[in-house]
């Protein structure tokens, strides 16, 4: 039987081959977002953190001043037509740190929520498969995990590193994290573990390790995917709390939750200060949040057709 | 040396009951208890039973896609009980499933094409475009179109899905193919295809079945010999016609009553057998059937019964012949 | 000849998805009398199931029934409002569904949901209702009924499951009995129980039954008449020995053919070739004409009105009528 390689290639441009084997899964998509649209808290969610992520992309288009210099001679201005939202202690202008503020607290969601969400996959669809000993162990660290606060636990390992800077808290976050992830999709893939063909693969040859990453994965992510988008905005919030109490984004960065620290012995005199960075806080992780609900909706195996 | 294709000798399965604190293991559901079968080349073996009488997991064991207790299974002399893994992997080329739910049996997520291909991906035994010639070659076979080759399983009937787990199952050139109750879940006039194409290919292919269902008739159009399971045993085996002419054991004749027979001036028999089947837990002791047996004696209720040879490959599990 | 009992004329339901607009029943034409098991008989997607759910009045968003009439008692059903055929449902007519897992609650015992039913129709409080349920129990044979009275659906076999559920819907003596395919998932040794006792009840309550399933066994050993349903419409109605020894629609001839019998042997099984039809897009004309193998001009045209060709068996086949016929 031997032919030409090529032939798939040939019979038609890239693209229409592409099309041609992904036809099923483009219309799913295409239904998907139509669900997706008739919600309009989803639509309203997916608008909030459309904008906050474009503002972030387009910051140097954005801004008016320098975020980062200091000019102490325009301190503490209330805002004006020059200074969209006032000046803080430090004379630096509120609203340009506050757009390019996005960037940071945005990049700083994505990295860990991405890193810990891949991370929690790979282990909870492995152990949630194999079952057994390596189940049970997974389970019992798991647990460790949830029985403390990650507020306190994100603390108590930037302390053990010796140190505040927002690496390391975006590392100890990580560590909080990926637990979460890892034993709710252990949870889906005991169900998806029963699935008939699961067993037709098995008949078939297949090792474990090429059925967990073919055929498990993806048909026990779904929840994964609304549990992450939400904890964009969650994890935004733990950002700016800890950088509130002192860890993570030092003084002077143009991090929202630093921002409300530096100004907060000026509550009184200046509310200003505080007040915009906390609605910036406050409009994205109601997007993400918005976002999130929406997409479980959406997912949700019943509510489709 | 036989002509047995498969051959399963004494095979036990017990699946454990955990409960209490520890998760103790309490009892356990005896569901294959010292099972024995012999199926000849270019044969289909049928096996019948009602639910909770272990026909499926004893198919699943044959294959060890659960994994025996004891006993052995020959595949051609060869006890693929005791290989490895990766020896198992390979040999499951030879030995194939045809799955009862075609709903079910299909990942919902993937093309056709990746269906019927994976198989030979996982074997490396094809790609690129010759995979695709090959999967084309299969989805003919079973009749299925080309343009089917990028749908996904939902957009079919299901007589269709169980045509492209079919071709799945056909892709490696098995010698011997379990058929789970491959046609229950279909419309009558589409169960009526699925087993034309099914005899079919096993003409053309010269393929070696065990046909596992709970319908009678099915089994009887299918079959060149017949098991009857009843609660973990094999109660009573024959060659087909023997079988429907000449059942010995009570549970058969009984099962044989039973089927609502499709002609109106055929009135069924009033042998209905009384009460439900009995849990696979706490088996009746001696014979299993004896509480709903008609012919039960003492001995039924204390001994086990021995299997009884009546000749022409006809065997019953009964103390009253 | 007295009134029938059930008379459902031209039943049309809709059901409008995203995908487009399933005709599911396209003028559903059938009778029942009173005192009479009848069959209804019919693949995947032929609309048995539907037109049991639109006779109860339980077709929901995205369903519509949106022409048609459902005589009952001398009643249009389809002018009821919510509240009268709440009143008429579990009253008057019962279902039984094939799943009975998952159609019984599982947070209440039985003795409990039959109770309620009993006390919901009839003006009686819980311990009367109590000793009503017991005696339905005892009448469908239950095996240790006052144990079960307690019992979980849970705890209970498929065939016991099956029994309560008729114990059920038998509880206010209706006069029609709905049973789709109650027995699909019962062993074979327990459907003949079942069967034989929903005969034996049907007949001392007074009660008719229409017995949905795709069986052609329980079909010949239950049924007085049969109607064959196929996409959405009845295509043709006998009594049951006519339907077997003398089928005249093509689709009926082939599922005569197609059923593997255990008496006569060896004989090859004669399948409909192609599949049912897509009810979005449904065949223009006659909706089986694309597998008929005595397709004519005409059957792609027009969908042929039901013919009597004998007394008491009606066709709807271009075979048998011409266009300008009408019954």
């Amino acid at each position: 039987m031997k032919m030409d390689k090529k032939k798939e290639s040939t019979n038609g441009s890239w693209y229409r081959n592409w099309t041609n084997e992904h036809q099923a899964q483009i219309k799913d998509l295409k239904y998907t977002i139509h669900l997706f649209r008739q919600s309009k808290l989803a639509m309203g969610g997916f608008l909030l953190v459309l904008g906050v992520v474009l503002m972030s992309v387009f910051a140097p288009f954005l801004i008016t001043h320098d975020p980062y210099s200091l000019n102490l001679p325009e301190r503490g201005l209330p805002p004006s037509r020059e200074h969209l939202f006032g000046t803080d202690s430090n004379g630096m202008d509120i609203y340009s740190r506050c757009v390019w503020g996005g960037r940071i607290d945005l990049s700083v969601g994505f990295i860990i929520v991405f890193i810990s969400t891949a991370v929690g996959v790979v282990v909870g669809v492995t152990t949630g498969y194999m079952g057994g000993i390596i189940d049970e162990v997974f389970m019992r660290i798991t647990d460790m995990f949830f029985a403390i606060p990650s507020l306190i636990l994100a603390m108590a390992v930037s302390a053990a590193l010796g140190s505040r800077s927002l690496q390391t808290i975006m590392f100890s976050m990580l560590i909080v994290s990926w637990p979460g992830y890892a034993r709710l999709i252990r949870g889906n893939t005991l169900a998806v573990r029963e699935e008939p063909y699961i067993e037709a693969a098995k008949s078939l040859g297949a090792s474990s390790l090429y059925i967990i990453f073919k055929h498990v994965l993806l048909n026990a992510v779904a929840p994964v995917l609304v549990m992450a988008t939400m904890d964009l905005g969650s994890i935004m919030l733990l950002t700016a709390s800890l950088s509130f109490i002192g860890m993570g984004a030092q003084p002077g960065t143009p991090e929202w939750g630093r921002m409300i620290a530096d100004g907060r012995n000026f509550m009184r005199s200046s509310p200003w200060m505080i007040t915009f960075p906390g609605i910036f806080i406050m409009i994205s992780v109601l997007g993400f949040n918005l976002l999130g609900d929406g997409l479980r909706d959406v997912l949700d195996p019943r509510l489709r057709r | 040396m036989s002509n047995n294709l498969l051959e399963a000798v004494d095979l036990v399965k017990y699946f454990p009951i955990r409960g209490g604190v520890l998760s103790r293991i309490q009892d356990h559901v005896r569901a294959v208890d010292n099972v024995s079968m012999y199926i000849k080349k270019g044969e289909t073996v049928g096996l019948v039973g009602e639910s909770g009488c272990g026909k499926t997991t004893f198919g699943r064991t044959m294959l060890r896609l659960i994994e025996p207790m004891a006993g052995e299974v020959n595949f051609e002399g060869v006890d693929i009980t005791s290989l490895s893994p990766v020896e198992m992997r390979a040999m499951r080329r030879n030995m194939q499933i045809v799955f009862q739910d075609p709903v079910g049996a299909l990942n919902p997520r993937m093309t056709i094409k990746n269906i019927i291909g994976e198989p030979l991906k996982i074997h490396g035994l094809a790609k690129g475009g010759e995979l695709t010639e090959r999967v084309i070659e299969l989805m003919t076979s079973v009749g299925l179109k080309e343009e089917h080759l990028y749908r996904f399983p939902h957009e079919f009937s299901g007589g269709q899905r169980q045509r492209i787990g079919i071709a799945r199952s056909i892709a490696l050139n098995p010698s011997f193919l379990l058929l789970d109750e491959p046609t229950s879940a279909l419309d009558v006039s589409v169960q009526a295809q699925i087993l034309n194409l099914i005899q079919d290919l096993q003409k053309r292919l010269d393929l070696t079945y065990l046909f596992i269902s709970h319908n009678l008739a099915v089994i009887k159009y299918v079959s060149d010999r017949i098991y009857v399971m009843y609660l973990g045993k094999i109660v009573e085996s024959a060659e087909s016609e023997e079988l429907f002419k000449n059942p010995h054991h009570s549970y058969t004749k009984a099962l044989l009553s039973a089927i609502p027979i499709p002609d109106p001036d055929l009135k069924m028999d009033d042998v209905y057998l009384q009460g439900e089947v009995p849990s696979a837990i706490n088996p009746p002791k001696g014979c299993r059937f004896h509480p709903r047996c008609p012919n039960a004696t003492d001995k039924c209720k204390t001994e086990e019964p021995e299997l009884v040879d009546l000749g022409n490959e006809h065997y019953v599990l009964c103390h009253m012949i | 000849m007295s009134e029938p009992l059930l008379s459902v004329k031209n039943l049309k339901t809709y059901f409008y998805t995203y995908e487009g607009v399933v005709k599911a029943l396209e003028g559903v034409n059938f009778k029942i009398d009173k005192n009479q098991i009848i069959g209804l008989v019919g693949e995947t997607a032929c609309g048995k199931s539907v037109t049991a759910l639109s006779i109860m009045g339980l077709i929901q968003d995205p369903g519509k029934i949106i022409d048609g009439e459902i005589f009952f008692d001398g009643v249009n059903l389809l002018k009821n409002s919510k509240d009268e055929m709440r009143q008429i449902r579990g009253k008057k007519i019962a279902m039984i569904f094939q799943e009975p897992m998952t159609s019984i609650n599982p947070m209440f015992t039985i003795g409990n949901q039959i109770a309620e039913i009993i006390m919901l129709h009839e003006k009686v409080g819980k311990k009367e209702a109590m000793g009503k349920a017991l005696e339905m129990l005892k009448s469908v044979k239950m095996s240790d009924p006052e144990e079960v009275l307690k019992k979980y659906p849970h705890e209970m076999s498929g065939g016991m499951r099956q029994r309560a559920m008729i114990a059920m819907a038998l509880s206010c003596h209706p006069q029609l009995l709905i049973a789709d395919e109650p027995t699909t998932f019962l062993d074979v040794t327990v459907q003949a129980q079942i069967l034989k006792l929903m005969k034996e009840l049907a007949q001392e309550i007074g009660a008719s039954v229409l017995m949905i399933t795709h069986d052609m066994g329980v079909v010949a050993q239950m049924c007085d008449e049969v109607n064959v349903m196929y996409a959405g419409l009845v295509i043709e109605s006998a009594k049951t020995r006519e339907i077997f020894h003398n089928p005249k629609h093509p689709y009926t001839t082939g599922l005569m053919k197609a059923v593997p019998k255990i008496v006569k042997t060896n004989v090859k099984l004669d399948s409909i070739p192609g599949t049912v039809p897509n009810l979005i897009t449904p065949p223009s004309g006659c909706r089986f004409h694309p597998r008929c193998s005595h397709v004519m001009d005409i059957c792609k045209e027009a969908i042929p009105k039901a013919v009597e060709i004998t007394p008491g068996h009606r066709v709807s086949c271009f075979l048998y009528s011409r266009r300008s016929d009408d019954v």
